[in-house]
């Protein structure tokens, strides 16, 4: 058993943890930079760099990769904490705040039923997701204003008859965050009412 | 595609600069992205859109999806003569109907002759 290094090309990289994929690369986040890193080590080079969406300050921290391949990580220097997950299919990123501020998430780890547990140092708490529940059909960002903060978005779906159903996903509505208990009395069986 | 109901004004920031904001008409498309960009959310409730297939959105936008290729445009400049936008003009608790008259207007654009399709860019 041997430990081999690798220097990285960016001098100021300071990658503080690492995760690897099922495809046996490594994904890490660079807290000084706010970037996430793709590595392969069987070539012992790095594949692509992205920079984090809550940009160089976001300082991302604890990581964890889904069987399905998905990375996810917290950005630290973002208050409150987020969570990002980032597809590397469509290399695109979404985010959400974490509601108890997260406190600098220090580690995660994922479950085979699709669970992460965010260890939230600094406010005490244990946070677990349901990645099942996690969906964004537009791959952006959300900026959450500070008074909706800690509610769940809404986002409505309609999927289209054909010959629509050959060009059209889906139509879609958000509804915002001023939300009433969806009764569902408006929509027939098949729209169906997607949490973001 | 992206309508927003509330205002006439959807605003975008690009990923390679978070501060500066491109503010376009409140009847968007936004083509195929490489990455990530960033909305205003606080403007954008409620708001409506299409989510097109791989290579869906031609028969009604006669843009080639490489075209569209990390970028945004109003709709208008699309060719849409405005039935698109007004069919999602109605009472914010009425979804269905808004659903369905968009779909209706996306469907009359579908077998409209090719010859009125105009090409924006």
């Amino acid at each position: 058993m041997t430990i081999r290094e690798y220097t990285l090309p960016a001098t100021n990289a300071r990658p503080r943890r690492i995760a690897l994929a099922p495809d046996g690369t490594i994904y890490y986040t660079d807290f000084a930079r706010g970037y996430l890193g793709h590595f392969d080590p069987r070539a012992g080079k790095l594949m692509k760099e992205w920079a984090s969406p809550g940009g160089a300050q976001s300082e991302p921290y604890g990581i964890a990769v889904t069987s399905d391949g998905d990375v996810w990580y917290s950005e630290s220097g973002v208050k409150p904490n987020t969570l990002v997950r980032f597809d590397p299919k469509s290399e695109s990123f979404s985010t959400k705040a974490i509601p108890s501020g997260g406190g600098v998430v220090r580690n995660m780890v994922a479950t085979p039923d699709r669970r992460l547990y965010l260890a939230c140092s600094g406010v005490n708490k244990v946070a677990v997701v349901d990645l099942n529940r996690w969906s964004n059909a537009l791959g952006t960002r959300c900026l959450v204003p500070d008074q909706y903060k800690g509610f769940d978005m809404l986002f409505r779906s309609y999927k289209p008859s054909p010959p629509l159903s050959d060009f059209i996903e889906n139509f879609w509505l958000y509804d915002g965050y001023d939300l009433s208990p969806f009764s569902g009395e408006d929509l027939p069986e098949r729209h169906v009412r997607n949490g973001i | 595609m992206v309508f927003n109901l509330r205002d006439d004004e959807l605003r975008i920031y690009k990923a390679e600069e978070p501060d500066c904001c491109h503010p376009f008409s409140g009847a968007i498309v936004s083509g195929p992205y490489n990455g990530f960009f960033v909305t205003d959310t606080a403007e954008e409730a409620p708001v409506m859109g299409v989510h097109f297939k791989q290579g869906g959105a031609f028969p009604f936008l006669g843009i080639a999806a490489d075209e569209l290729a990390d970028t945004h445009i109003d709709l208008d400049r699309s060719g849409d003569d405005g039935r698109l936008r007004s069919a999602t003009g109605y009472p914010r608790r009425d979804r269905l109907r808004r659903f369905r008259l968009l779909e209706k207007s996306l469907l009359s654009r579908l077998f409209r002759p090719w010859s009125i399709i105009q090409p924006c860019l």
